[in-house]
């Protein structure tokens, strides 16, 4: 067990030499996609939108946008990304034939997305705390839990879309059909109630909006159910959802007879 | 003990059979070649031992160890070039050797160091924070083989490492593996170029659709089955049908390909007659394991 932590940590360590050479690039779209998001949609919505769950919409869309930082940041690593190392550069395949295994390589890109993940949140956040939509400094902690966990959760689950990838277009069934639905439909924007009950359960089986529903009471408070059940469902997602990339990905990279 | 010792070795694609009941023994210090067309299943073979592919029947053991078992175990003893390019080109040169030290536990100035020596002799020293997509592709392939010795590697495989390469770069990889096989490091080579085996190989089997046709020493599988040297005949189109048949009256083993008829051994008895065929140019020279893989090919290999 320590051995793979070791050795998943190596993978992570070769992803972060990679970024170190190219962070600038990497770093401005991280601050300016959510300015100007948060301009965009806060000042040009919310001058139509005056309060939405009974705070202004840009407190409103402000912890729900952090999540989505986190999500697209760890789905767009571990799909392009994964991707590009696995089956175009043959990354993957050079690095099996060292002693780690399929194992370590899947953690390592994990734990690399979540951090993706993680770094586009925490930068969300502080451009947040610039803007004065954000003061629960006690919550950080927390906060950053979350979005980890969000990260590893997003990751997991679009490594097993990458497993199955034959181009970089198979890409877009996944955008389409299920990340931009996770933007749209999981209270980000707007609150999801909005949707026929039946239309918005179906999306508690994904992770988005459990994190989003964790971040907005450590936000905003409010009732704790939700954000449980969202904690619950996070700790059975997580372990299910590596183990299942894992699995996927040994599957294409080690064919068995 | 063997390094590398296969029984009935097999592997399935679906229906298809890529390496078919294979059996061979590679001792230490030894350079093993698996010679053969493309889809003869020699890099099949090959990932086999590196355990990249599971074997679909048979036993395999590397070091006396089943790779299925103890994957960790050999692979710390492996130096593995791939047959297509999987270096790491988001890393520079040197980069991709220190990365790569990691994956093998090593401590970072052990690589660094390590990483030196091997640059310098692959004569890569001037290139070293220079990014992949800038150097050549025979010094890519250099740094694929530094990157296999990376680990002080008690077996190295190659697949096809010099495919597609200059002649000077050619010439400078077989070179540095002939000094890597004097310092006993032991090797299996596949190759479809029958000079490269001649020169490295201690012995070689010949695989044709999964099967292993033949397996030996290059010197003596030639000296067995074509004999000492080969008399080529280049014969016009016109004539080729005459040729052929004065040649079938001279009694000796022959193949035909194309505008050429390949005089097998006894060239010199027969030679004054083989002059008075009608023909383009004529060539005795020693016979080489092109000879030999030319001959099973015409017989039965097929290209895939």
């Amino acid at each position: 067990m320590r051995k793979r932590i070791v050795r998943g940590f190596r993978m992570w360590q070769r992803n972060v030499d990679v970024f170190k050479s190219h962070y600038m690039a990497s770093i401005v779209g991280n601050i300016g996609e959510p300015v100007l998001y948060l301009f965009g949609f806060g000042a040009g919505l919310g001058a139509l939108v005056k309060q939405a769950g009974g705070v202004s919409y840009m407190e409103f869309i402000a912890p729900g946008m952090m999540a989505a930082a986190a999500m697209n940041a760890a789905a767009f690593e571990c799909t392009f990304g994964a991707y590009t190392r696995m089956a175009e550069q043959k990354v993957y395949e050079g690095i099996l034939a060292t002693p780690m295994a399929v194992e370590d390589i899947v953690l390592g890109e994990i734990l690399w997305g979540a951090t993706k993940g993680l770094m586009s949140s925490l930068i969300m956040l502080a451009i947040l705390v610039l803007f004065g939509l954000f003061d629960k400094f006690a919550e950080i902690p927390l906060i950053i839990v979350n979005m980890a966990a969000l990260g590893v959760a997003i990751s997991a689950l679009t490594l097993c879309v990458t497993a199955v990838s034959g181009s970089y277009e198979t890409f877009n069934y996944f955008f389409t059909m299920f990340l931009t639905p996770m933007m749209l439909f999981t209270g980000i924007y707007f609150p999801a109630d909005r949707f026929p009950s039946w239309f918005s359960s179906l999306f508690l089986f994904f992770p988005t909006v459990h994190a989003v529903n964790i971040n907005r009471y450590l936000f905003h408070g409010g009732s704790v159910t939700m954000p449980l059940l969202g904690a619950a469902f996070m700790v059975f997602f997580i372990p299910f959802g590596v183990w299942l990339s894992t699995r996927m990905i040994k599957k294409r990279l080690i064919p068995a007879p | 003990m063997a390094i590398v010792d296969a029984k009935n070795l097999g592997r399935n694609f679906g229906p298809f059979h890529a390496v078919d009941g294979i059996n061979f023994s590679i001792q230490e210090g030894e350079c093993y070649g698996f010679l053969g067309p493309n889809g003869a299943g020699k890099t099949t073979t090959v990932r086999m031992v590196q355990g990249l592919l599971p074997r679909s029947s048979g036993d395999l053991t590397v070091f006396g160890m089943d790779i299925d078992r103890r994957p960790d175990g050999i692979k710390s003893q492996l130096g593995v070039v791939s047959q297509e390019n999987n270096l790491d080109r988001d890393l520079t040169v040197r980069q991709n050797l220190i990365t790569y030290a990691r994956y093998f536990d090593m401590p970072t100035d052990e690589a660094k160091k390590r990483a030196d020596e091997l640059l310098s002799f692959l004569q890569l020293d001037a290139k070293k924070n220079d990014r992949l997509s800038t150097i050549s592709g025979g010094m890519q392939r250099r740094l694929a083989i530094a990157r296999a010795l990376i680990n002080n590697p008690r077996l190295l495989l190659l697949d096809e490492p010099t495919t597609g390469l200059d002649p000077q770069a050619r010439h400078l990889i077989w070179r540095r593996l002939t000094s890597l096989k004097k310092q006993g490091i032991t090797m299996i080579l596949t190759t479809h170029y029958m000079e490269e085996a001649e020169r490295l190989c201690d012995r070689v089997a010949i695989m044709n659709t999964g099967k292993i046709l033949i397996e030996g020493r290059p010197a003596q599988l030639v000296a067995e089955i074509i004999g000492e040297e080969v008399t080529e005949l280049h014969i016009d189109e016109d004539n080729r049908q005459q040729a052929l048949n004065r040649v079938r009256e001279l009694d000796v083993n022959y193949e035909m390909y194309g505008d050429t008829i390949y005089i097998y051994n006894n060239g010199r008895r027969v030679m004054p007659s083989v002059l008075e065929i009608g023909h383009r140019s004529v060539l005795h020279r020693k016979a080489t394991l092109e000879d030999l893989f030319l001959k099973l090919a015409g017989r039965t290999l097929v290209d895939g």
